[in-house]
């Protein structure tokens, strides 16, 4: 028993010895002169990749430290950011999607940042980047992760259905051609194991860019008028009502998630998802992951969404601070490792022109593919009544597809009350 | 002569325009530059870097030479980061600048197992000291000190002058259980062929002494043994990114020893094949199959051991055959893929005299730091209850 005594007075001075490590590590970190707080809505690998970013930002200098803090996902952090900003107790940092950011802007919430932008930083920073953050001329938020939809597709799928794994649909029309062939019932009881596709054309993310792809747009330039009930908008929802009910190579009633779930589950062989999730889609999925681009109808178009970085500080020295972490953050070489680490879009021409990114594209070339579509890449458009204007789209796009009802007379009472929304802004 | 001109002029201006052409798409390779390495000596990197200074390349090559070497380094298991920055001179030479960032290189802990059994305590626990990258090329100095069922003392040196692999131990054990004492200097030679192949041979002298009759069982003590152990490496522990979703390692070794004492000799050959599979989320099935034969006068700490998690401390009496497998199934925690639950179960056959079929199973905890080496907590249930605590630090 003497023996056994011994052992648990080791183990016992071993664990306070590492606990008390490890707590010294926190003392050291504490000693720094500004502490920031930094709110962001990554979660699970993005999480890791960015909170493992903040680390080495909190190790690699003594003045100061960021403390990095999930606050759920971009509507989540607009809720809590909302009521931060009434109550007074913003954080320093906070990660907000570029369709919330007028929300923000409209009270004079959330300042300009355009004078600190160097010349270096403005010219190598992708256009459409500072583009989407940017309203009225001024810089509000510095582009973080970015992203634009791609088509993910089940290589072992297009095999076993005897297609070319290597040479994916390009157009919309294409898309159905190969659905129809992808889309079985492997058992022949009635009911369809495997779709070919699924559209979920969720609100304004997934509508906007098909309406572009045939010359439309969701809303006029001044975004005072819907027109996504045009010609271009009903030829969209035609299409995609075509796809559930006149072709059956797709799921009429299922929305992203659902979507994205049967997707993983290989139900689903094709389908436009952000180029966010191809890390972790890589790393998890049994079968072989194809990335292609976006579709297209008439012309290319792909979404730019995603979320910048806002500064919330009043005080100089902490704006300045944070100025500091988030120039760092979206640096060359930490955009690369962003980029690599999530899928997210490289924000830089200079990143995209290393030869570190062009070797990992090499190796890994379904990265490459969101890369490809950046020239053909917009943001929505933008107001802060967007989240409204979501809803009313969404609910519509619901009616067409599941209820079948008429695109034009849908897409014409959705624009409607689009139109109240954005005028009583306008009052 | 002027025909001769004639031919010898339009092939030359062709032969000139295809070199400058040539050079437009290549790029001149100035320097090569290390940056980051604390620790891992810059001529060590170096020697894993496939690009070469005052070369040209072009965009392919010179990308297709950053994977190669960044693979070789990653392969090291030294760094966290590896950035190749690339910077194109005004006159349109390049200058690659690596950025490492190392791993912390010393663990200490605790490793094994406790038990209970028979209102008894016991273990096979001891305190150890890895200390990789020693100095800065990869070799590392690992101690361990068994303590509690025996004691002693192994250390051992694993250096590495890439492609060549070479080691150095010495260790001393004393079992109180089967009352012996083993003393043992062992070296290492290999060569890496691939990436995935390493040939080698060890070469061990060791000298035993067995008071125990039972554990004696017909071998001759003390005896003094030379025993030569050619071996091949295949394929690799562990995978160096998670987009692998299948890897393997398979070891082979058979091997010969002379007794001098009793001018006898053993033989064996030893297998051992780890298939991992990522089946889905990142939830990892590894089957390991250990196959192990030996014949003539084998020195007691030689013998075959089982070799099944969980299983009773003493089933390590040895036999002429072993078969075991290895099963385990590793699960990310959904929300903290950090946190790890590892189930395992383990069988085998082994010949012994009263032991022809042993199994064990139990539950591991394993919790990445940020090291990314894991503290493991394992609970195993096979004829004891036992709990094995292994911490990095």
């Amino acid at each position: 028993m003497k023996k056994l005594f011994l052992i648990t007075v080791i183990f016992i001075l071993l664990f306070i010895l590492s606990l008390s490590s490890l707590n010294g590590m926190g003392q050291r970190s504490n000693r720094k002169s500004i502490e920031l707080s930094f709110w962001h809505s990554m979660s699970i690998y993005q999480g890791d990749a960015l909170e493992g970013l903040v680390h080495e930002y909190n190790e690699s200098q003594n003045r100061v430290h960021i403390d990095p803090v999930f606050q759920g996902l971009y509507g989540e952090m607009k809720t809590k950011l909302m009521n931060a900003v009434r109550t007074g107790q913003t954080p320093d940092i906070a990660q907000v999607a570029i369709e919330y950011l007028d929300i923000f802007i409209q009270d004079g919430k959330v300042e300009p940042i355009t004078d600190l932008i160097s010349d270096e930083d403005r010219g190598d920073i992708l256009s459409q980047f500072w583009y989407s953050v940017s309203r009225n001329r001024e810089v509000y938020a510095y582009p973080f992760n970015l992203s634009v939809q791609v088509l993910y597709y089940n290589k072992d799928a297009f095999k076993r259905s005897g297609l070319d794994p290597d040479d994916p649909p390009k157009t919309w029309d294409e898309v159905i051609e190969y659905g129809k062939i992808l889309t079985r019932d492997f058992d022949n009881n009635g009911t369809i194991d495997q779709w070919g596709v699924l559209v979920s054309l969720e609100g304004v993310f997934g509508f906007t860019p098909l309406i572009r792809q045939v010359g439309g747009e969701f809303l006029n330039e001044d975004a005072t008028a819907a027109l996504f009930n045009s010609n271009a908008g009903v030829k969209v929802m035609e299409l995609v009502q075509n796809m559930a009910h006149e072709y059956e190579i797709m799921p009429s009633n299922w929305n992203l998630f659902e979507g994205t779930t049967a997707f993983l589950e290989g139900k689903i062989v094709m389908g436009p998802i952000t180029c966010a999730g191809i890390k972790f889609a890589e790393e998890n999925l049994p079968w072989e992951l194809g990335i292609a681009p976006l579709p297209y109808i008439e012309n290319k178009s792909v979404l730019l969404g995603g979320a910048g970085l806002v500064m919330l500080s009043k005080s100089s020295s902490r704006r300045k601070a944070a100025f500091d972490f988030i120039t760092w953050l979206t640096q060359k070489e930490n955009s690369i490792r962003w980029h690599k680490e999530t899928g997210y879009l490289p924000l830089r021409k200079s990143a995209i022109e290393s030869f570190e990114l062009q070797g990992f594209h090499k190796l890994y070339p379904n990265y490459r593919i969101p890369v490809e579509q950046l020239p053909y890449s917009r943001p929505p458009d933008f107001t802060p009544h967007l989240s409204q204007i979501d809803q009313i789209v969404r609910y519509a796009i619901e009616d067409i597809m599941i209820n079948k009802k008429n695109p034009k007379i849908i897409l014409d009472l959705a624009a409607e009350k689009t139109n109240q929304i954005l005028s009583q802004r306008e009052e | 002569m002027k025909s001769w001109l004639v031919v010898i002029l339009p092939a030359l201006f062709l032969s000139c325009s295809n070199l400058l052409n040539a050079d437009d798409n290549r790029v001149f390779l100035q320097s090569i530059l290390i940056e980051g390495n604390r620790v891992t000596r810059e001529s060590h990197v170096r020697s894993f870097l496939t690009a070469r200074e005052g070369q040209y390349y072009d965009l392919d090559g010179i990308i297709d030479e950053i994977n190669k070497s960044r693979k070789n380094l990653e392969k090291t298991g030294l760094f966290t980061s590896i950035f190749f920055n690339d910077q194109l001179n005004d006159d349109g030479s390049l200058i690659l600048t690596i950025v490492l960032r190392e791993k912390n290189y010393l663990h200490f802990g605790l490793a094994g197992y406790l038990g209970y059994e028979d209102d008894e305590f016991y273990s096979n626990t001891s305190l150890y000291m890895d200390y990789k990258n020693i100095f800065g090329n990869s070799s590392s100095l690992f101690v361990e000190i068994p303590f509690y069922r025996d004691y002693g003392l192994i250390l051992r040196y694993d250096g590495l002058a890439h492609p060549y692999v070479y080691g150095l131990g010495i260790s001393y054990r004393h079992d109180y259980l089967y009352d012996y004492d083993a003393g043992r200097i062992q070296s290492r030679l290999g060569y890496r062929f691939t990436d995935e192949v390493v040939l080698g041979a060890d070469v061990h002298i060791s000298r035993e002494d067995v008071q125990s009759a039972a554990a004696l069982q017909g071998h001759v003590s003390p005896t003094t043994s030379l025993v030569f152990l050619p071996y091949s490496e295949f394929g690799h522990v562990e995978r160096y990114t998670k987009k692998v979703k299948n890897w393997y390692f398979l070891t082979l070794s058979p091997y010969a020893g002379y007794n001098f004492d009793s001018s006898t000799f053993f033989y064996g050959v030893d297998g051992l094949i780890d298939i991992n599979r990522d089946l889905l989320l990142q939830i990892v099935y590894t089957l390991g199959i250990h196959a192990s034969y030996q014949g003539g006068t084998v020195p007691f700490d030689y013998l075959i051991i089982s070799d099944i998690r969980g299983a009773y401390h003493d089933s390590r009496a040895g036999g002429d055959y072993l078969l075991s497998f290895v099963n385990s199934l590793d699960f990310p925690w959904p929300t903290n893929n950090k946190f790890h639950v590892v189930g395992f179960f383990d069988f085998g056959f082994i010949d012994a005299h009263d032991q022809g079929f042993i199994a064990g199973g139990g539950l591991g905890f394993h919790w990445y730091t940020k090291y990314q080496d894991p503290l493991v907590f394992e609970v195993a249930y096979g004829k004891g209850f036992m709990v094995n605590l292994n911490k990095r630090f």
